[in-house]
């Protein structure tokens, strides 16, 4: 009898443990099979940037990037009367090389359409931010040559729903920046 | 307790006839094996808990400095990999091996920290700005569960600090976004961190009976114990008081500078910490409490002296100040010694009550 109960108790243990470790497994591997498929199924698009402030924290070095759409002036219009932490829908068009431009602006989610490209901003002080967009990792070292590149750098980012990830840095030709090169130029 | 203490303790015994001297001989070896077993296991612990913090941090660093070099694949199984691993490695010593050691509990702290570490990693991965209070909360509700398992003493630490991070986090967010004043976002961090400590407190003291819990409730009844002996400190200075007054008020700068708007106040939370003092030190001794008994006494006596430099140091002159502080400092040095004295004899009357009626008393209180 006492024996079972010991038994019953360390089954009830391993229990809670594999429950934990699923519950782990399941909210990092949820987190990232988010962000995967928006990456995998989203609409491709390239904006302009200009990287500013390169910073060195704990999580490493990366590159604060400003979007030409962010400051557009119907986008900024429209976002001067709203309120703290509100959404605002940015409607893109490309141009003959694939970058995307204000075609419109909202304060109501659009349908969905598979034409439609459409961003997901946040109002913050009477300005439109692109929480999801406006940061890239670098190796250290990398951030200061990056942002040396001021205008000419563009941005390939994939969206999906309106929920926007930054795919990959394009210098003006619009061809992929490999961080890792800047970094050995330096050197 | 010293090892001299425990000779003269001995000695005293000895010469009382209570033991023999070869009773006193082993009393002494003993306690000598036990109190260098106990600073042994202490000292690998430190160092074992210093070398986990410094690998997990060291771990994220590398990571975060080369992620560039490894490719998206590696980076996920790496985000999973960093905290199953130390956890589990943990959770098979202590419970399928049965060996409770230094290693393990190492282990397992490290394991803790790299949960949070691993949601930190991805955000990474994906370019992702850190929401640090969601972070924070996502990171206390996925280590929590281990608290129930392993039930040790560092879990609590650890979820007690995470939990109080996330509060203080969430209400750094809560008042940038809603624009709240300085001071009225300094009012309420300290109305929450005393809530904050008073629920530390309570939990401690409902653990205080519970055998696998009793070291870890002693450390929540103690850290929420001075966590509000601080927090009530810092509320007796002048400029809280005036904080307080001003923050709800439209006249801010009439009400900051006008003695009789925030005098009174201060007052009051002057008498609320003599107060709490008063009733920690009860506390204290009444649950054997001996060393943080003496800390609410030195903090009485630290009190005594920030109140006379900044109370009265405009009031008189140079020398005249000197001469009253001396004075007034050679009086509180004597009062804290007598009270002290009955601090002692208040210790050694209720150790008394517990000889003469039994331990059991002493616990169910």
């Amino acid at each position: 009898m006492g024996r079972n109960k010991i038994m019953d108790s360390s089954m009830k243990k391993h229990g809670i443990f594999i429950g934990a470790i699923l519950a782990i497994i399941i909210v990092l591997g949820g987190f990232i099979y988010t962000q995967e498929t928006i990456l995998r199924n989203g609409e491709t698009t390239i904006l302009k940037t200009r990287p500013v402030d390169p910073r060195d924290l704990l999580r490493g070095e990366y590159v604060i990037l400003n979007y030409a759409i962010s400051a557009d002036e119907k986008v900024q219009k429209v976002a001067a009367g709203m309120p703290n932490e509100s959404s605002l829908y940015i409607m893109l068009v490309e141009d003959e090389n694939g970058i995307g431009y204000v075609s419109d602006v909202s304060t109501t989610r659009p349908a969905s359409s598979k034409n439609a490209l459409w961003i997901t901003g946040e109002v913050s002080g009477g300005r439109v931010h692109l929480p999801t967009l406006e940061q890239y990792f670098v190796p250290e070292g990398a951030g200061y040559p990056i942002e040396k590149m001021r205008d000419d750098i563009h941005v390939e980012v994939v969206v999906k729903e309106g929920h926007a990830r930054v795919k990959q840095l394009l210098d003006a030709q619009l061809n992929p920046i490999d961080p890792k090169s800047l970094l050995e130029k330096n050197k | 307790m010293k090892i001299k203490d425990i000779e003269t303790l001995t000695q005293r015994w000895l010469s009382a006839g209570a033991i023999s001297s070869e009773q006193a001989d082993y009393i002494v070896a003993d306690a000598k094996n036990y109190i260098a077993d106990k600073s042994g296991v202490k000292f690998i612990s430190a160092i074992m808990y210093m070398g986990a913090t410094a690998l997990s941090l060291g771990a994220l660093l590398f990571i975060a400095s080369n992620w560039e070099y490894m490719g998206d694949g590696f980076k996920v199984m790496l985000s999973f990999l960093l905290p199953l691993i130390p956890l589990i490695f943990a959770y098979w010593h202590i419970f399928i091996k049965q060996t409770d050691t230094v290693l393990a509990k190492a282990a397992h702290i490290l394991g803790l920290v790299l949960v949070g570490g691993s949601i930190v990693l991805i955000e990474q991965i994906y370019n992702l700005q850190s929401d640090t209070p969601a972070v924070l909360w996502i990171w206390n509700l996925l280590t929590i569960p281990f608290l129930f398992i392993f039930k040790k003493s560092e879990n609590i630490v650890f979820t007690t600090l995470l939990t109080g991070s996330a509060i203080l986090f969430s209400m750094f967010d809560f008042f940038d976004k809603s624009r709240v004043g300085e001071n009225v976002g300094i009012v309420l961090i300290t109305i929450v961190t005393l809530l904050y400590a008073y629920l530390m407190y309570t939990i401690g003291g409902a653990l205080r009976n519970v055998s696998l819990w009793e070291q870890g409730g002693r450390l929540l009844r103690i850290g929420g114990g001075i966590i509000a002996s601080i927090m009530l400190f810092l509320m007796t200075f002048e400029w809280y008081a005036r904080m307080v007054v001003s923050s709800h008020s439209h006249d801010y700068y009439r009400n900051y500078a006008d003695p009789v708007s925030w005098q009174p106040l201060s007052v009051v939370l002057n008498l609320v910490f003599l107060g709490f003092l008063v009733f920690a030190l009860f506390h204290a001794t009444k649950y054997e409490e001996y060393q943080f008994a003496f800390s609410t006494v030195r903090l009485f006596g630290l009190y005594l002296l920030v109140k006379y430099f900044t109370l009265f140091y405009g009031m008189f002159e140079m020398s005249l100040f000197f001469i009253v502080g001396g004075i007034l400092f050679i009086a509180g040095g004597w009062f804290l010694e007598k009270n002290k004295s009955v601090l002692v004899q208040y210790m050694k009357n209720n150790s008394q009550s517990v000889i003469n009626n039994g331990p059991q008393q002493n616990y169910g209180q």
